[in-house]
């Protein structure tokens, strides 16, 4: 569906400053039907690769396609795309209803006022129609961007940061929506700073420093990284086999970490011994952990 | 693309409508043609009526010319500024069409104003009882077509520059003053016949030479349209002129939008 190939994106400011690489090699590949995040530290790129995606930015080396095609600015590739923006930049001298109409006017599908209505209501902004989104609130423009969203029926979407500024009750919303569309068949790239939503909806994900993407995979697998670990207690002893990384010792027990391979070598070791196992419970490695942690590897 | 062109429209005649600047300075410039106007509806003899709606002429359009480049320049610098330039762009409607809808935006305006302008003075042949002269039309036609270069060029330097600089570049470099710097360097090379200054002053001039003929004049044909200029009688106007004037205006729109569109795809739209 869409694949950067070995992509670089310089910025300059000036004539004479030295050029800043916001993409470096940057490489990725997004199937079909994939809920796929970027995910990485400020000013890793993400947001730049997203405009690259959208053809906002021509690569300076490098190829990208979506849907088979080169993007660039207005083409009919984006019949089939929805982009909300990071920053809610809108026509805000329009209000509300005429934005998400104007939005929708542009696809040339005569899209009816009913469904305009209807997009708006589903965000929550029914009582705000005529007010113009110059006086609206981030939060209120997020969802008029959420809205542009959702009267086209897209195939492919791109959301940059999508629930910045919403509130809880929207941020569960805006979520159930996007689980809807992608089981519809959308295909959805977002970027955003919130590990916990991208863990709830994400199943693929790219993780970017420095313009490069240096972890990509399924989430599950990226998260797992073979770190998973069996976190147990047991009575003491002194007689400890070297595979329990032990953490903490009481006057009665111990606990510790065993790899999860290990698992059978651990009860087998407490049956011969005839130690009482008090816990033993598998510890997931969350997305956070398996973030920091690839980061720090690939620093 | 049609329906894309009319939605375009739309929503830029609502940003027109909308915009205080354009506002506040519509009533600036309306407070100040009052003010001037004054003075010389109120201590006028009969005589001169036809005189004062020349001279009610010339500044209303003098002030339609000023908010037309007016709007040409806020209506490309405000979309590229604001960024909302993208949401149009990653939908399925080209710089292309964009850009056409922007220049009939500014032209629909454009003809309105002079439309305004055409039945304010034509009422001041009624209310004075003045035999109506039907060169104000051929008049308001040329001014139109003035008004559209001015519109034209004021948005392609909105796209290549900051809207300051666009200004300060679109009265830097206009054929006036252009016209007096190949005089004052002719004059200067007539003057020093020989050395390094002579030779800096040829430079400068075929800079300048090069510049008069690429930049876009204003008032194309004035000279030969001025006998109904200061007339207001259609016997005295050249229609092939006024077809000439046309003809101009097409070529010159039709250049600074494809200089835009090509800009405008170069730039990073972020």
């Amino acid at each position: 569906m869409i694949k950067a190939d070995n992509v670089t994106v310089l910025f300059r400011n000036g004539f004479l400053k030295k050029a800043f690489k916001a993409l470096d090699g940057f490489s990725v590949a997004v199937e079909e039907g994939d809920v796929f995040a970027l995910l990485g530290p400020n000013g890793a790129g993400k947001s730049t690769a997203m405009y690259c995606f959208l053809g906002l930015i021509g690569p300076d080396s490098g190829r990208i396609s979506v849907a088979g095609r080169p993007p660039f600015p207005g083409s009919g590739m984006f019949s089939e795309v929805a982009y909300l923006p990071e920053e809610p930049h809108y026509h805000l001298y329009l209000t509300v209803e005429e934005a998400v109409k104007y939005y929708a006017d542009l696809f040339g599908k005569g899209i009816g006022r009913q469904k305009v209505v209807d997009a708006i209501d589903r965000v929550g902004l029914t009582e705000f129609r005529d007010l113009r989104l110059s006086k609206c609130s981030k939060g209120m423009k997020q969802k008029v961007g959420i809205a542009q969203c959702l009267v086209t029926d897209p195939k492919l979407i791109f959301l940059d940061e999508p629930t910045r500024g919403l509130d809880p009750i929207t941020v569960k919303e805006f979520r159930d929506i996007l689980i809807e569309m992608n089981k519809k068949g959308a295909t959805i790239v977002l970027n955003s700073h919130v590990l916990s939503e991208i863990e709830m909806i994400c199943n693929r994900v790219a993780i970017m420093n420095r313009g490069r993407v240096i972890a990509q995979d399924e989430l599950n697998r990226l998260r797992g990284l073979n770190r998973e670990v069996y976190q147990v207690e047991l009575d003491r002893s002194d007689a400890l086999p070297a595979f329990i990384e032990v953490i903490m010792k009481t006057q009665s027990t111990v606990k510790g970490e065993i790899p999860c391979d290990l698992l059978k070598d651990f009860i087998q070791f407490a049956d011969v011994a005839g130690l009482k196992v008090y816990e033993c419970s598998l510890k997931k490695v969350s997305l956070e952990d398996a973030f920091f942690s690839i980061l720090k590897d690939g620093e | 693309m049609f329906s894309q062109i009319v939605t375009n429209i739309k929503v830029n005649l609502i940003f027109y409508r909308r915009n205080r600047l354009v506002f506040v300075a519509s009533l600036f410039i309306i407070f100040m043609l009052v003010l001037s106007s004054i003075p010389g509806l109120l201590f006028m003899t009969k005589s001169k009526h036809v005189e004062i709606i020349r001279l009610v002429f010339v500044e209303l359009s003098r002030f339609a010319t000023i908010l037309t480049a007016g709007l040409g320049l806020l209506f490309m610098s405000h979309h590229i500024r604001s960024r909302s330039i993208k949401m149009v762009f990653t939908k399925p409607c080209l710089p292309e069409t964009w850009l056409l809808s922007g220049f009939l935006s500014g032209a629909i305006v454009c003809f309105s104003l002079y439309i305004i302008i055409f039945l304010l003075t034509s009422s001041l042949f009624f209310i004075w009882d003045v035999p109506f002269q039907w060169g104000i039309f051929y008049m308001t036609v040329n001014e139109f077509l003035q008004a559209l270069i001015v519109f034209s060029y004021m948005t392609f330097l909105a796209v290549i520059f900051h809207p300051v600089a666009a200004v300060f570049f679109a009265f830097l470099f206009q054929e006036g003053v252009l016209y007096y710097g190949k005089i004052v360097l002719s004059s200067g090379i007539k003057a020093y016949n020989a050395g390094i200054l002579t030779s800096v002053l040829q430079f400068l001039k075929v800079i300048v030479d090069i510049a008069y003929l690429v930049l876009p004049s204003f008032k194309p044909f004035s000279a030969e349209m001025s006998k109904v200029y200061s007339s207001l009688r259609l016997t005295d106007a050249e229609w092939d002129y006024l077809f000439l004037a046309f003809g101009y205006t097409f070529f010159i729109s039709a250049l600074f939008y494809l200089l835009s569109d090509y800009f405008l795809k170069k730039k990073r739209l972020i």
